[in-house]
């Protein structure tokens, strides 16, 4: 047996990559939906392309360049800008679909690529390694996300809304340029197809919705004890918006909410939690602070109204 | 097996082939491209009149300009160095994906290496540059980190093989000239020699090329243009751009002579500049 020079497995490594690429781009297209630099889609579903939210700028005239470089007329089917994805209806059999990875499995140190597609061009690809991994997080757009994948893949433009795929060119997720800049994180697969259930059933991803901004506050330890209250702090209403639920329910700019749905909250990521869940038109009981002395009400949670995309 | 160990010994045999050229101040990287001391690099690191080249093991002799493209971003430079020359690919074999690795000197790091991945050849995508003169070139392009030092510096593939010459970083990519057009531009006739730019000549003189800088032993030079002449005429046509005195030069045949009319002092005069044939 005779054992490889080392610039033959150097050569072999290389070629594995390019490997990972080429079965990788199969199901990577390029999405018309802005001025300019087009951005990267992923064949997710037969019939149905992912890309990142921000990267669809308008909501008609779409198209999708093929890897066979076959331009096809695309139509919005939904987005969330909470989680920075988009999906597009293209005709059904028009390339495979992804070959999809647990991301779960990524440890840090792990060779992935980043892969897109600038119109009709081959694929491109940047290379690097996972470089942490984590739990559940919640990014600044406001959506969950549900595993934290940190890289440190160079997004060029254009690769926003591409696959980040292994060695093996199986798909983890999908690349965003913008919710956890400069880091550069992937959304989980698992994510996207939470997200993608809601925007092909109805075209968006719906929020529960108080109306009412607050901020934590702390307790002074003798009103706590007076009170009772066994936390040390509750969320303060600094205002609410007209005919909001907040509102009908009666709620007042600096009542102090200590417990929503008989659960203690001290943090607004609580209620985000809350808010994020299927309650929409469910009535729950708010624990306040008010005037010094402890009262309850009940609020009926609304939709969260989707501002002008 | 990691990438570091798998790179370490192409790496090593590269860099056996790479100086550093230094115009001044400033330094730049070369590629040991030929024998007889011939080293190719990037125009905008061979961009003094003296340069000096620095072998790997430190040695430093001067180097003489031969060959200028600034379009291209290309130099051939003669140094009297004896280093085994690269072996060279062509990059329209790489896929995306493959490893590619850039061996340079970037803010003054002597021979570090990056590694990354080979991405495209050909024109930038529409959008990524604002520069539309530099999009249109066929460039390497490489998810790879460069840094200034990195330039005229190899880009090569798993073998080790040079595939472009490291010129710019465009959005983070690395963008390298392609081997093929290192070949291209030592293979045609040596350009002019000259930098010029386009300027009107007063009163109704029309336009011309002005000379800023002659190549020492050009065919310019030995035709006995000076910086301050100004081209308005090369075999017998009107110039309105550098590109168009390359193309006027690239179409005569090999050991042609080339008529240029220049206006000097306000007088006109005729001169004769001989393109000789490509390189050893």
């Amino acid at each position: 047996m005779t054992t490889l020079p080392p610039r033959t497995s150097l050569m072999a490594l290389s070629d594995e990559l390019a490997d990972a690429v080429a079965a990788g781009a199969r199901a990577v297209v390029s999405v018309h939906a802005r001025p300019r630099l087009p951005s990267t889609g992923i064949h997710w579903r037969d019939g149905v392309v992912v890309t990142t939210e921000a990267t669809v700028r308008r909501d008609s005239e779409l198209s999708v360049t093929l890897p066979d470089g076959r331009n096809v007329p695309a139509t919005l089917a939904g987005r969330d800008r909470g989680t920075d994805l988009a999906a597009l209806r293209i005709p059904a059999g028009s390339l495979p679909i992804a070959e999809l990875g647990d991301p779960a499995q990524l440890r840090p140190g792990h060779l992935v690529l980043a892969l897109a597609r600038l119109g009709d061009g081959g694929p491109r690809a940047a290379f690097g390694t996972v470089s942490a991994t984590g739990d559940r997080w919640r990014c600044w757009k406001g959506g969950e996300i549900d595993l934290w994948l940190q890289s440190d893949l160079n997004l060029y433009p254009g690769f926003g809304g591409g696959p980040l795929v292994d060695a093996g060119g199986r798909v983890h997720g999908i690349n965003s340029g913008g919710l956890s800049r400069p880091l550069v994180t992937t959304i989980p697969t698992l994510t996207v197809e939470r997200v993608l259930d809601q925007l092909l059933r109805r075209g968006f991803v719906a929020r529960g919705w108080l109306g009412a901004a607050m901020q934590p506050v702390r307790f002074n330890p003798a009103a706590r004890d007076r009170l009772g209250l066994a936390q040390p702090g509750g969320l303060v209403l600094l205002s609410i918006e007209p005919d909001a639920p907040a509102a009908s329910a009666g709620l007042l700019v600096g009542d102090v909410i200590t417990g929503l749905d008989g659960r203690p909250v001290e943090h607004p990521d609580a209620v985000l939690e809350l808010l994020a869940g299927d309650v929409i038109g469910r009535t729950i009981a708010v624990d306040l602070v008010r005037g010094g002395a402890r009262t309850r009400a009940e609020i009926q949670i609304g939709e969260r109204p989707r501002g002008p995309q | 097996m990691s990438l570091a160990t798998l790179l370490g010994p192409v790496a090593e045999r590269l860099r056996r082939s790479v100086v550093q050229v230094r115009a001044g101040a400033a330094a730049g990287a070369g590629v040991i491209w030929g024998a007889g001391g011939m080293v190719v690099t990037n125009a905008h690191v061979a961009h003094a009149a003296r340069l000096t080249v620095v072998g790997p093991d430190g040695t430093a002799v001067p180097g003489a300009v031969e060959r200028l493209d600034p379009e291209r971003d290309l130099a051939l430079v003669r140094a009297a160095i004896d280093l085994p020359p690269v072996r060279t690919a062509d990059p329209a074999e790489l896929r995306p994906g493959a490893l590619v690795f850039a061996v340079g000197h970037p803010l003054g790091v002597n021979d570090a290496i990056s590694a990354g991945v080979f991405q495209a050849i050909g024109a930038l995508p529409e959008g990524l540059l604002p520069a539309r003169a530099v999009q249109r070139h066929p460039w390497v392009q490489a998810d790879l980190h460069l840094e200034p030092g990195n330039s005229g510096g190899p880009l090569a593939d798993a073998l080790g093989r040079v595939v472009g010459i490291s010129a710019m970083i465009a959005n983070g990519l690395a963008l390298a000239v392609p081997s093929t057009e290192v070949r291209a531009f030592l293979s045609e006739h040596p350009p002019l020699g000259v930098a010029v730019r386009p300027v009107f000549l007063p009163g109704d003189g029309g336009g011309g090329l002005r000379v800023d800088r002659v190549l020492a032993g050009s065919p310019a030079d030995q035709a006995g243009v000076l910086p301050g002449d100004v081209i308005v005429a090369a075999a017998g046509a009107p110039l309105r751009s550098a590109a168009e005195l390359a193309r006027t030069v690239a179409l005569l045949g090999r050991d042609n002579w080339l008529t240029l009319d220049l206006v000097r002092d306000g007088r006109w005069r005729r001169h004769q500049a001989r393109i000789a044939g490509a390189p050893a």
